[in-house]
């Protein structure tokens, strides 16, 4: 490829003004396609002949599996074969584990073995000649258990006595590292107060409306598995399925379809199912299908971290928080399959958006008796954010002061950035008072406070809580190494690739994957960028294919990553293409290349207004090659692989590294009135402000930021797995694990401010998450309406027969 | 004919589809799989989350709640049938302005429960789309940008009349 050995680029230009198609809120494209119902999702995949696939799941939270049998199953016509765990285990490895022994011996199965550790977990996989006849013979396949004593509780999961899942790990315990950044124990010593509390956040789940599904067929010819999933981060996974399956991952082709029905992290740890259906695609040579329903999806698709965290605070007379030192435990349910990544990841955003150097924290994970935890949206940060803001407001009600006050008082200040954390993070600049007191103004603070005096005296109950998030995105996977030194992974990295086709089109891919992120749009804005020429002239790639797309073994949308990453990779192989696109232009029109410039899908000459298409280009470059300048390779294809610097790259021996490249964060604010005889609670206002560095398209960025703003509001309100003594998840479809409707979002004022990104190369900062910002504001504002009553809120999730039961026990 | 199959004939977009199929056969299912019309999708099994939403005989129906017997003979629209010659409907128009979509898989059920909404209802006030689309869930945008897209389209749509 034509590469030159060193390129140094510039950082994009300070302004917006200074761009023509970057920062503009250029409508999507690609959204006339699923517009017309054009969309091709993994569902609409069609091979001839494909056999489809439904799995047998655990009744039970924990039990033996003492017989399967599946004689009645098989009876039944239409069904090709029933796969069990003890047949898989025969013929694959575990996979592997990121911790380090003794957790790291635990054996991980797709299907379980020997033993069901949640409920729901697949048992058997059943191949049948259609989905009808698949599902039917799954209720076929009977299964003698013997029920175990259950553990759904992390911190019970982790004393003395506790049953155990894992037998090849002896305890529960996945990982425990201590952080001890500063010196928290002195802030406490030398504190006016210490304000303690305890912090719990529930378990909720991404439920993109798309389930993950697949599609493996295996081409004899070649002796490959073609797989069509929507695995977020399909060169990462296959390794992990690849290593499992003992098959090298050249001979493992992973496709994804131009669309995903949405992921919010949810489509990561969904290996597990392209490994069975890879495995059945070869072994009865056909393709075959699977597509999660709706419950499986709920029980056993991505479940979030739930975590409780004992706190003190140390905090001076005057509301500054000086020190944090607190215990955290963190339940992952029943398999570690990306965690302990989750026991690093909430490090990225250490002190919240507070400016605090004395933190020590002991985070311990634990195994339970519930669905495996994964990354979702705001994975393992929403935890740690809303433990600050609810910290916060312990703080102002310990010294009676307003929780706004307390809050501004240890704001990171503007003049502190780039901001370096107690563990290395560096805070990519910003402004977060003037984001704060933006957000005061757009939810009218104050008059709220006033009005709130007023509607208690009628005995009304309105409250208002605030609450802000650090939303980092693209991810340093050398975090990982604090838990396992070994773990062959750091950095990031991602690729572009830029080319012009015969015709002079300039075509464009990534290792991305757009899941709904309007990346097509986006980076075609870049591409038109750096070549001065309209969308019109630019195709974008979409969907995934390892042996025609470019990429690297980081690739994917994930850790709000895509905009930093890719736009930068894309942003470089642009600049290294048009310099190629340049010299032939030069050479051709017998001009100096400085004279020249690419504009509207020509060069022209700023001297002699001499101008050469890129059709022309084109063909001197692929086809009439023999007038290329002497020496230079033909074909215009251009190639860059980005790898950021994060200063801090790898974790030191008090676990300090820089987790993210950039920081973005957000205030939200809300008002809410609750019901004094019900304890409905409805939202009056929701007032966001957030800072997502330089927008390359403000339409696509605030759609992002509206979209986590209502995962948060479903989070908190609605969506909850709610799991019996005995393991059984009672809220397994939408009937009882409900989601936001139009009629539960609220209206929504959104504003954003714009710094730049210090730290990355076009000033973004990775957006989307949102790290789950509405749900500290909620739970302050519910928890300040209800203040009249002295009700003391614990949990991120809220209900209103829960409040009606707490006011009802005074 | 197979045993215990049923023959079913219906008109989804102007054109006939006939099969004998199972009595069991989810109308979706018949939509994506014998007609092979992929825009209607499939998010849930507990008929809560309309993106297999359609309309038959003018009324917005979620097509996995009815089995495919039950639409014979009648006329369904599905969102294939929205945009003609490759010209928007109004709805698509302003949903494609209001970037009242992302990932797109609601869209579809979006679309058809909008459309039935405006055939009722030619100015929605925003409380009445939002009830018109309580049956539909979208994971991506957040709804506000949906909201103000059928609002916006409601608005063409009766200047247009007006005109006309
Ligand atoms: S698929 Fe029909 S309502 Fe969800
Ligand atoms: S756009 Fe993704 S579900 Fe609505």
């Amino acid at each position: 490829m034509p590469q030159k050995a060193e390129l140094v680029v510039e950082k994009a230009p300070e302004t917006t003004a200074a761009f023509k198609y970057m920062g503009t809120p250029v409508k999507v494209a690609e959204d006339l396609i699923p517009l017309q119902g054009k969309g091709q999702y993994l569902d609409d995949v069609e091979i001839p002949g494909t056999l489809y696939m439904a799995y047998t799941l655990s009744p039970y939270g924990h039990a033996k599996i003492k017989k399967i049998d599946t004689s009645k199953c098989l009876e039944l016509p239409g069904v090709h074969y029933v796969l069990t765990g003890e047949e898989l285990k025969a013929n694959m490895d575990p996979y592997m584990q990121i911790a380090p022994p003794p957790s790291g011996n635990l054996k991980d199965y797709p299907l379980a073995v020997d033993k069901v550790r949640y409920y729901g977990e697949p048992v058997a996989a059943v191949v049948a000649s259609n989905a009808y006849i698949a599902e039917d013979a799954a209720e076929l396949v009977d299964v003698e258990y013997e029920p175990l004593p259950v553990v759904t509780d992390a911190e019970d999961a982790l004393k003395e006595g506790s049953p155990v899942l894992h037998d090849s790990v002896g305890n529960n315990l996945v990982w425990r590292g201590v952080w001890d950044l500063g010196d928290a124990e002195k802030a406490l010593k030398e504190a006016d107060y210490v304000v303690e509390d305890t912090v719990k956040t529930h378990r909720y789940a991404a439920v993109p409306l798309e389930t993950s599904g697949v599609l493996a067929t295996y081409d004899q010819s070649v002796d490959t598995i073609t797989v069509y999933s929507v695995n977020q981060m399909p060169m990462f996974s296959l390794p992990i399925i690849c290593g499992a399956l003992r098959m090298p991952p050249s001979k493992f082709r992973m496709i994804l379809p131009p669309n995903v029905g949405g992921a919010f992290g949810g489509k990561i740890i969904n290996f597990t199912h392209i490994t069975v259906v890879a495995y059945l695609s070869k072994l009865l040579k056909a393709p075959v299908k699977y597509v999660e329903n709706r419950s499986e999806n709920i029980m056993s698709g991505t479940h979030n971290n739930e975590r409780i965290f004992h706190v003190k605070l140390a905090v001076r007379k005057d509301g500054r928080v000086t020190g944090a030192y607190m215990k955290a435990v963190d339940n992952c349910g029943a398999y570690p399959r990306y965690e302990p990544a989750g026991a690093v990841i909430w490090a990225q955003v250490v002190p919240g958006i507070y400016d605090v150097q004395n933190v020590y924290v002991d985070f311990s994970q634990a195994t339970t008796n519930k669905g495996p935890t994964g990354p979702v949206r705001g994975y393992s940060r929403i935890q740690h954010n809303f433990m600050w803001e609810r910290m916060m407001n312990r703080v102002a009600q310990k010294l009676n002061m307003d929780p706004a006050e307390v809050r501004r008082l240890n704001l990171i200040k503007a003049e502190q950035m780039p901001y370096e954390g107690p563990s290395r993070t560096i805070y990519d600049g910003g402004d977060y008072h003037k984001a704060f007191d933006t957000l005061l103004d757009t939810i009218e603070y104050g008059k709220w406070r006033e009005k709130q005096k007023e509607a208690r005296k009628q005995g009304k109950l309105i409250g208002i809580g605030l609450s802000a998030v650090i939303d980092s995105g693209a991810n340093n996977f050398a975090q990982v190494k604090i838990i396992n030194p070994h773990f062959p992974a750091s950095g990031s990295m991602e690729v572009g690739l830029v080319m012009i086709d015969q015709f002079g089109t300039l075509v464009a891919r990534t290792g991305t994957t757009d899941q709904g992120q309007s990346h097509a749009t986006t980076f075609g804005q870049i591409v038109s960028e750096v070549f001065n020429t309209g969308p019109e002239n630019v195709v974008f790639q979409q969907g995934f294919d390892s042996i025609s797309n470019v990429w690297a073994a980081f690739s994917g949308a994930y850790a709000s990553r895509s905009a930093v990453m890719a736009g930068t990779a894309l942003y470089y192989a642009a600049i290294r293409l048009k310099e190629k696109v340049l010299t032939i232009a030069a050479h051709a029109l017998g001009e100096l290349e400085s004279d020249l410039e690419a504009k509207d899908a020509a060069v022209v000459s700023m001297k002699t207004d001499k101008k050469l298409p890129l059709g022309d280009i084109a063909t001197l470059a692929w086809l009439d090659v023999n007038k290329l300048p002497e020496d230079m390779e033909p074909g215009l294809v251009s190639y860059a692989v980005y790898k950021p610097d994060f200063t801090y790259n790898m974790p030191d021996e008090k676990k300090r590294v820089n987790n993210t490249l950039t920081y973005s964060y957000a205030i939200h604010g809300t008002v809410v009135e609750v019901d004094p005889e019900t304890y409905e609670m409805k939202i009056l206002k929701h007032g966001v402000v957030s800072d997502p560095g330089f927008m390359i398209n403000p339409l696509v960025v605030e759609g992002q930021e509206m979209g986590a703003t209502l995962h948060g509001i479903s989070a908190a309100l609605m969506e909850n797995l709610e799991y019996d003594e005995d393991g059984i998840l009672l809220t397994s479809n939408f009937w009882d694990y409900l989601v936001a409707g139009a009629k539960h979002m609220p209206d929504i004022d959104m504003k954003t401010i714009v710094t730049r990104s210090t730290s990355s190369v076009l000033g973004v900062r990775g957006v989307g998450e949102g790290g789950g910002g509405p749900i500290g504001s909620i739970v302050n504002a519910v928890e300040d309406a209800l203040q009249p009553l002295g009700i003391k809120l614990l949990s991120s999730n809220l209900s209103a027969n829960e409040l009606y039961s707490k006011a009802n026990k005074k | 004919m197979m045993e215990g199959l049923v023959k079913v004939s219906i008109d989804i977009n102007g054109k006939k589809y006939t099969d004998d199929v199972e009595p069991r056969l989810l109308l979706v299912d018949f939509i994506r799989d014998i007609a092979r019309l992929k825009g209607t999708h499939i998010g849930c099994d507990t008929t809560s989350c309309g993106a297999c939403t359609i309309l038959i005989d003018g009324m917005s129906v979620k097509s996995c709640t009815m089995f495919a017997v039950e639409a014979d003979g009648r006329k369904i629209q599905t969102v294939e049938s929205l945009a003609t010659d490759d010209k928007l409907h109004p709805l698509q128009e302003a949903f494609w302005e209001h970037h009242a979509l992302q990932c797109g898989y609601c869209t579809p059920g979006m679309l058809m429960s909008s459309t039935f909404l405006l055939s009722r209802n030619s100015d929605p006030t925003e409380e009445e789309i939002r009830e018109g689309i309580a049956g539909n869930i979208c994971r991506c945008t957040g709804y506000i940008n949906i909201i103000k897209a059928v609002k916006d389209a409601a608005g063409k749509i009766n200047a247009g009349k007006e005109t006309e």
